[in-house]
């Protein structure tokens, strides 16, 4: 049997240490997770600042090196890849960032994006083709290449950048998009736009997506499971529907409950936190990360891990409430 | 107080105008808006980036800065208009009737002062020299509104968390117990969490002072839990203003339709979201009702005339020849409609879900 597409076995990630200072406290700690090849999906990693979301993107990009544990690209260790793998991996594997400002050169026209691209993945070395591959990539996220092409970022918008972005990444023919919050600095109104684009791609090109965001209705919209991160730990894993609709960690509660609904007739679920539930600094580093701000919090909690019980068949919680 | 003043409005806004001169011309960035805002309210404004919501609250604490200007219109504060004050008194209104609470507030604190010198600093430049202990005193109690401990005044910002520091901004907003507390994004750079709490804190200080308020922000979903009633701009046009819930619920003009189903929402999941097309650009907008290049319902009447305001009922506006010429909309199905449905089929237009007009 082929191997996984994806596989991230127990990472872990400490940031700072070395000889003389003690390490921090781990951003990202024993994550684990499986793209398969032939069944594209979109995976969500949800959570607030300083969950470690923005770690994993950065660690299954291999911009930055685990402390411990694996990332295997098809089969391959990411850290040991020979020059031919890692050039596979480097196109197969592509990401979107948040700032569709920041990834511009202000100078260049954004045509310079894709030529840069096609350029060193070697995808052609003729003109025709090169506009032919262009045009093609921007079409299948819904822009018109002569409105586009041989303008500059600025006079662009920031939906429109975003969606520029896609098609670069669209360009290579990525087996998977790492997407770290890509509509957050967006319109409300264009956020679904684009997030469709990631669901065409997914049903009619075959590419998995690691979304990576703060906003749960958007996650729900679009993706297949979900992954809720606290202070480098997953709280809550599974399908998308039930963890949403039938969250079961009391942190997946919170966050869900918190969620605001365009909608005045459903009030925001309960009165206010305490101050205490919303300092996303205060992680319990010995026992359940969330142990702090939990409602439920039960002695055990302090110092012991919950391991991640099934609650339902497609949906783990790591929460002594289900053990 | 008596029940007259009570019924009559706290701001009203006549025909506002603001422009920005460029040398292409000028943009029309808020033109010819009118609305009101009644004592003890808070209204919402939604729409999409650029459309004029923050130039219009710049205009209202006549803080538009060159090249744009207020151009005309009235801006009544309790019946008289503050675009006729000198400068000083202006100053003089800001903080203490008018408030502001700057989109990323808490990064507008300064980093070298202590929590309590910069909320006496407010204090003090409106209100004169006050008594150290009644001055401390003071700033306790504004923390505690805020649900912060009175350790929080020795701290300098550095030392709080995010959701800490917008509390701190709204205690310095709410220091001088303004009438009119406008609030730009107070919670778009804070966690989902922290949102909901600041917020929750917002609304209990404006109900305290008796306050009114206005509240901008990008999730029309915190703007339909906390705001009485919304209004929707469009191009620095005001198309339609609705009680909340009339508005999230029956939205009449094309637009609000698009835009409120266009949110993503966790009851349902949709396809095909989103409006079609861009917001104009203002140099050079379309001719007479802004929104026709992107509407579904638009024929060539929409290009030709102006949609006045028309009225729903006793509070609901919405500025669409659908609701107050309707006729054209009839007679035009077959001839116009296949140019202009021709235009929008190119652009990617789509009808929106959901909400039909009639």
């Amino acid at each position: 049997m082929a191997p996984p597409l994806l596989e991230i076995r127990d990472l872990t990630k400490r940031y700072g240490g070395g000889l003389f200072r003690q390490p921090s406290p781990p951003a990202l700690e024993n994550f684990s997770l499986r793209f398969v090849e032939g069944e594209a999906k979109i995976t969500t990693i949800a959570g607030e600042s300083g969950s470690g979301k923005t770690t994993l993107a950065n660690l299954s990009l291999d911009f930055i090196h685990p402390s411990s544990g694996q990332i295997l690209y098809r089969g391959q260790d990411i850290s040991e890849m020979s020059r031919r793998e890692r050039f596979v991996f480097r196109r197969e594997v592509q990401a979107i960032f948040q700032d569709p400002f920041g990834t511009y050169n202000p100078f260049y026209k954004v045509d310079a994006v894709f030529n840069t691209v096609i350029q060193k993945f070697k995808l052609t070395n003729e003109r025709s083709e090169r506009r032919r591959l262009t045009e093609e990539a921007m079409e299948v996220v819904g822009l018109r290449p002569n409105e586009i092409l041989g303008k500059y970022p600025h006079e662009l918008s920031g939906g429109q950048r975003q969606r520029i972005m896609v098609a670069r990444a669209f360009l290579l023919k990525p087996r998977i998009i790492v997407a770290d919050e890509p509509v957050s600095m967006i319109d409300a109104s264009l956020q679904m736009r684009i997030l469709e684009i990631f669901r065409n791609l997914k049903e009619e090109y075959g590419i998995s997506f690691l979304y990576i965001t703060h906003d749960l209705s958007t996650a729900y919209q679009i993706s297949d499971d979900i992954y809720i991160l606290y202070g480098g730990s997953v709280m809550e894993n599974g399908d998308i529907e039930g963890v949403i609709q039938n969250p079961h960690h009391p942190y997946t509660q919170l966050l869900v409950g918190s969620i605001t609904l365009p909608d005045p007739d459903v009030r925001w679920e309960g009165r206010s936190s305490s101050a205490a539930s919303e300092d996303t600094a205060a992680i319990n580093l010995n026992g359940c990360k969330f142990y702090h701000r939990c409602p439920h919090a039960m002695e055990r909690c302090a110092s012991g891990t919950p391991q991640d019980y099934s609650v339902t068949p497609s949906q783990t919680a790591s929460c002594f409430l289900f053990e | 107080m008596t029940v007259a003043i009570e019924s009559a409005p706290l701001l009203q806004i006549e025909n506002l105008r603001v422009y920005y001169w460029t040398q292409a011309g000028p943009v029309k960035a808020v033109d010819d808006i009118s609305f009101t805002i009644n004592p003890k309210e808070r209204f919402g404004f939604i729409g999409e980036s650029g459309c004029g919501k923050t130039t219009t609250i710049m205009a209202i604490l006549r803080l538009i800065k060159r090249p744009g200007r207020i151009e005309g219109g009235k801006i009544l504060l309790k019946g008289s208009d503050i675009l006729t004050l000198s400068d000083e008194e202006m100053r003089q209104s800001r903080w203490s009737r008018i408030s502001l609470i700057p989109q990323g507030a808490m990064n507008s604190l300064n980093p070298v002062m202590r929590v309590q010198d910069q909320i006496a600093d407010a204090i003090v430049t409106h209100r004169g020299a006050v008594p150290i202990r009644e001055l401390r005193e003071r700033i306790g109690d504004l923390l505690e509104t805020v649900q912060l401990s009175a350790e929080v005044a020795d701290m300098y910002p550095h030392e709080l968390s995010g959701g800490m520091k917008q509390r701190v901004c709204i205690a310095m907003a709410t220091a001088l117990e303004p009438e009119l507390i406008i609030a730009d994004e107070p919670t778009s750079a804070l966690d989902v969490v922290v949102q909901k709490a600041v917020m929750e804190t917002l609304i209990g200080v404006q109900e305290r002072l008796n306050a009114s308020m206005i509240l901008i922000g990008h999730d029309m979903g915190m703007t339909a839990q906390v705001a009485d009633r919304v209004g929707v701009m469009y191009a620095g046009k005001l198309v339609e203003v609705a009680g909340t819930r009339e508005l999230f619920r029956q939205p009449q003009h094309p637009y609000s339709q698009a835009l409120i189903s266009s949110l993503p929402s966790i009851r349902e999941k949709k396809r095909g979201g989103g409006i079609p097309g861009l917001p104009p650009f203002l140099l050079n907008p379309p001719q007479n009702c802004l929104f026709h290049p992107r509407c579904p319902h638009a024929v060539a009447f929409c290009q030709e005339t102006p949609p006045p305001m028309h009225r729903i009922r006793t509070s609901h506006m919405a500025a669409c020849h659908l609701l107050s010429a309707p006729e054209q909309f009839d007679s035009a199905g077959e001839s116009d409609g296949g140019v202009l449905g021709a235009t929008k089929a190119a652009a990617g237009a789509e009808a929106p879900s959901g909400h039909q007009t009639r």
